[in-house]
């Protein structure tokens, strides 16, 4: 049995995803650590040591770390009520309405800015309404730079890992418990508080994590909406790096939000599994309600003006994209689909449509096989070293966008040889990004895959080429697909690297609307309005395809 | 003269690194054509004997020789044997007659004879409905059928199954036991069945494997199993209850007789143990009113009807007896604290040759 080609692909599929993240992971966050500790001459730990040192820059850690705690508070605040009723009620339209929740946290946090732009802004729908209709001389609504609007932005922006994290929790719990507390005297309430409630803290506590980590590193929401008194590390670093030339701090700066970081997603995933191992899952365990008294009536409503809430935004991007200060018109997007200004530095629309596309396909190209061959590295749970493989490949997750960039523009060079102002930088940070998600879409259908499905091929004479060809390609084949779009979407709306690692000639989308809006002109307004729509079209019909492959029952959060 | 086509000798595996013994030198012949029935309780290595056979699994010693050709070497998929999974493990992406293709098209046949060794089986199986469902689509007596169906197609050399009747219902198991006799003679395909359950493995087979802890403890037929068990452990797996420990001694008139703490005695053949094993069927006690003639007193202390007999438990010199009374021959139903006269026919009876 042990022939070479099944000894190769063994040894395969441990080997190029690790060396991948050698390249592409290793060398970079090895290179912000030797920056950071000073190992290149500076004096050990002198920009640690300038970085704590500077008031503004503790300052801005600090602001970091309260936004966050603040968003995530709210969040849950949020959310929660939501995640009760989507777990606990059955109504019409609800498939529809957690389908639509998933909306805002899959786009790219620029089109979620622009989003909020178009509702909130100066010449966004609710002042332009305000103004129209009570006869305003000013827009009423001024929360453009102002911290506010960066709550709202993550708040609207993570509220759909409250509801669909906490609200699978809930109603997959088994009602066993609860009934049985209920046969032994505790009353409704009761049994909510001293039964529900702590079953519930490691998966509400996990998304209070996850949502940390997400908007401990926020930075195109930050990069739009705030004013400069709003930086966080991420933006801080990305300023440090391109706009200071002080790569040493933005190193140091780029370690100790690592280790936040990867402290977050450390907490996030036992977390998780303690959620999983204390509620005995089933599949719809709670049964559902249909209740009819004012109280389910209000908190069913509340439920669905959340979502019309947090749906607003994307939606006031689309009208606002079509609204031109003479009425209804396509002017953006006739300025995006037009090359005919001669402005110095002047980006073509069509060339960062053209190279997003480009890039996406690269990474779908590169990221999907990797996670595949991730993925059947990962199949045998019994192998000693699986979890942490796992957790290893998981790593890159922690690891915020900017400061992948930046560890790019530190490392990806021996003596001569520069690939730094190459697409390769940029190639490498998509797969990055993307891949763990191939895995994680592949591995939870993989697992599905009972052994005995590939030992009865064998018995049924198939070779193990042949069964992996003819059980297991068919049946991950869709899981392949989501994973494809999910590689496909995340390239498409990669805002944080690619800036950092931006030139010209390699302008994507979701840069060249940073562009438009630092630009003057209602037509530069109009020319980002209608690429960010384009760009939430694009990543709404393939997250479209992700909930129609969902459906069937496969794909975990 | 027939020929042995399998031939297992000291099969071990352990697993943990040494710790678990799953299999400790299993060893049988099988006949081409013959039904071998593993028969065990869950845990006692049943599924890792087949999956030895399989090539799933390499053994740590021993070998399986087919024909006398040595297969250690040979993976699964070169074997040409049939495995009927416990969890029947069908291709959930395939078709009912794609999961039975699929081992013809492993062979690479001819699309037409693919075609109508498939309708052939659908036929066999009274599955020819089911061709184009899906095979979640259907019930879990349909899926067992479509599975064995699909573990028959490509003519194995041996057909293996796992529990296949484990998840069914009682009057499903009973149909499909017979279906697969009635086919096991049409496809005249040599057959290793593993069950737990002594019924399903007499209705079966023509030789019965015991295991006990990953040893084989009895193999031969059937009815020498259900006569003879060879252990302790073979005769309460069988279901026998009345088992007594009897003394052997040479009475006055030289003959050597066993007696059993019941209080009764039967002569013996010669043997050399002084210790022997009495094996009382229910069916040989007689139940009669007290002091109607000379059997030994005792008294009811428990009746349930159970297929046809009211099973009797009697308490009896401080043991406990189980008699079998069959509905038709008992006049009223045996009433509990009622004192009767017990006789056993000792005919029926069997001596083996162990004590616990």
């Amino acid at each position: 049995m042990k022939d070479s080609p099944v000894n190769l692909w063994r040894t395969a599929r441990i080997a190029l995803p690790l060396t991948f993240l050698l390249i592409a992971f290793a060398w970079p966050l090895f290179s912000i650590t030797r920056f950071s500790l000073g190992w290149d001459g500076q004096g050990i730990l002198s920009p640690f040591i300038d970085a704590a040192s500077d008031s503004y820059l503790r300052g801005r850690f600090i602001f970091t770390t309260w936004q966050a705690a603040l968003s995530t508070i709210l969040a849950l605040a949020f959310g929660l009520p939501s995640a009760y009723v989507f777990a606990r009620y059955r109504f019409r339209g609800r498939g529809l309405l957690l389908a639509a929740i998933t909306i805002p946290f899959i786009l790219p946090p620029i089109v979620m800015a622009l989003g909020l732009l178009s509702l909130l802004g100066p010449s966004g729908l609710a002042n332009d309404a305000l103004t129209g209709l009570l006869g305003f001389d000013n827009p009423p609504i001024r929360l453009l730079n102002t911290f506010a609007i960066i709550l709202i932005a993550h708040v609207v922006y993570e509220y759909a890992i409250v509801v669909r994290l906490i609200s699978t929790f809930w109603a997959n719990m088994d009602p066993a418990v609860q009934e049985a507390a209920a046969m032994l005297g505790a009353s409704p309430r009761h049994v909510f508080f001293n039964v529900t409630l702590p079953l519930l803290l490691p998966a509400v506590a996990a998304a209070a994590a996850l949502i940390f980590l997400f908007t401990f590193t926020s930075f195109g929401i930050i990069l739009i909406l705030g004013a400069p008194q709003h930086a966080t590390l991420e933006v801080e670093i990305y300023t440090l790096m391109t706009k200071l030339f002080r790569p040493h701090i933005a190193a140091a700066l780029a370690l100790a939000q690592l280790i936040a970081t990867f402290g977050m997603l450390w907490a996030y995933v036992k977390l998780q599994s303690a959620a999983v191992t204390r509620i005995r899952l089933r599949a719809q365990g709670a049964t559902p309600s249909t209740g009819r008294s004012p109280t389910d009536y209000i908190m069913r409503l509340g439920a669905i003006a959340s979502v019309l809430l947090v749906l607003s935004p994307p939606v006031a991007l689309l009208l606002r994209s079509f609204i031109t200060p003479d009425g209804l018109g396509l002017d953006g997007y006739t300025a995006i689909m037009s090359n005919d200004r001669n402005e110095y530095f002047y980006i073509s629309p069509i060339a960062a449509i053209r190279n997003s596309l480009a890039f996406a396909v690269v990474t779908v190209i590169l990221a999907v096989p990797l996670g595949v061959l991730a993925a059947y590295g990962l199949r045998n749970p019994r192998a000693w070293w699986r979890n942490p493989l796992d957790a290893l490949y998981m790593l890159p997750l922690g690891v915020s966008a900017v400061t992948l960039g930046l560890g790019y523009l530190l490392s990806l060079r021996i003596g001569e040889f520069d690939v730094r102002t190459t697409v390769v930088p940029i190639i490498l940070a998509h797969t990055l990004i993307a891949y763990p998600f191939v895995i994680r879409v592949v591995l939870s259908t993989m697992r599905a895959i009972r052994p005995h499905l590939r030992e009865a091929a064998h018995v049924l004479g198939a070779s193990p080429l042949a069964a992996a060809m003819r059980v297991d390609l068919p049946i991950l084949s869709r899981a392949i697909l989501v994973g494809s779009v999910f590689a496909f979407a995340v390239s498409l709306g990669e805002f944080g690297a690619t800036l950092l690692l931006n030139r010209p000639e390699y302008t994507t989308m979701p840069v060249a609307i940073l562009n438009y809006l630092t630009r003057p002109g209602a037509i530069n307004l109009a020319s980002a309005l209608a690429m960010s729509t384009v760009l939430m079209v694009v990543a709404g019909a393939g997250f479209f395809l992700i909930e129609r492959a969902r459906y069937r029952g496969w794909g975990e959060f | 003269m027939e020929r042995h086509l399998l031939q297992i000798t000291g099969l071990t595996k352990s697993y943990d690194g040494g710790r678990t013994h799953a299999l400790s030198d299993v060893g049988f012949d099988l006949h081409e054509g013959k039904s071998l029935a593993v028969l065990g309780p869950s845990g006692c290595g049943k599924s890792t004997l087949l999956r030895l056979i399989a090539g799933l699994e390499t053994p740590d010693g021993g070998e399986v020789v087919m024909n006398g050709d040595s297969l250690n070497d040979v993976p699964p998929h070169r074997r040409g044997f049939g495995l009927m999974h416990q969890d029947l493990a069908l291709f959930p992406h395939l078709n009912v007659r794609d999961n039975i293709a699929f081992g013809l098209r492993s062979q690479r046949w001819e699309s037409e004879a693919i075609e109508s060794r498939v309708n052939e089986l659908l036929e066999l199986m009274r599955i020819e409905p089911l061709a184009a469902r899906s095979v979640d689509a259907i019930s879990g007596g349909e899926q067992q059928r479509v599975a064995l169906a699909r573990s028959l197609a490509p003519r194995p050399r041996l057909l293996m199954l796992d529990e296949p009747l484990g998840a069914l219902d009682r009057r499903l198991r009973e149909e499909l036991a017979q279906e697969i006799r009635r086919i096991r003679d049409h496809e005249g395909v040599t057959l290793i069945y593993v069950t737990h359950d002594h019924d399903e493995a007499f209705a079966v087979a023509d030789g019965i494997l015991v295991l006990e802890q990953g040893r084989a403890v009895q193999h031969g037929p059937p009815e020498d199993v259900w006569l003879n068990p060879a252990t302790p452990f073979v005769a309460r797996f069988l279901g026998h209850e009345n088992l007594f420990r009897c003394e052997v001694s040479t009475g006055p008139n030289g003959i050597r007789e066993a007696s059993c703490a019941l209080g009764f005695w039967q002569p013996v053949a010669p043997s050399d143990t002084p210790r022997c094993t009495a094996l009382i069927p229910p069916e040989a006690v007689t139940l009669t009113p007290l002091n109607q003639d000379d059997g030994v007193a005792a008294t009811i202390t428990d009746v349930t009807l159970q297929g046809g007999s009211y099973d009797v438990t009697l308490r009896i010199r401080g043991e406990t007896l189980r008699a079998g009374v069959p509905v038709s021959a008992a006049s009223t139903r045996p009433q509990p604290n009622t004192p009767v006269s017990v006789t056993i026919d000792w005919t029926q009876t069997r001596l083996l040759n162990w004590v616990e």
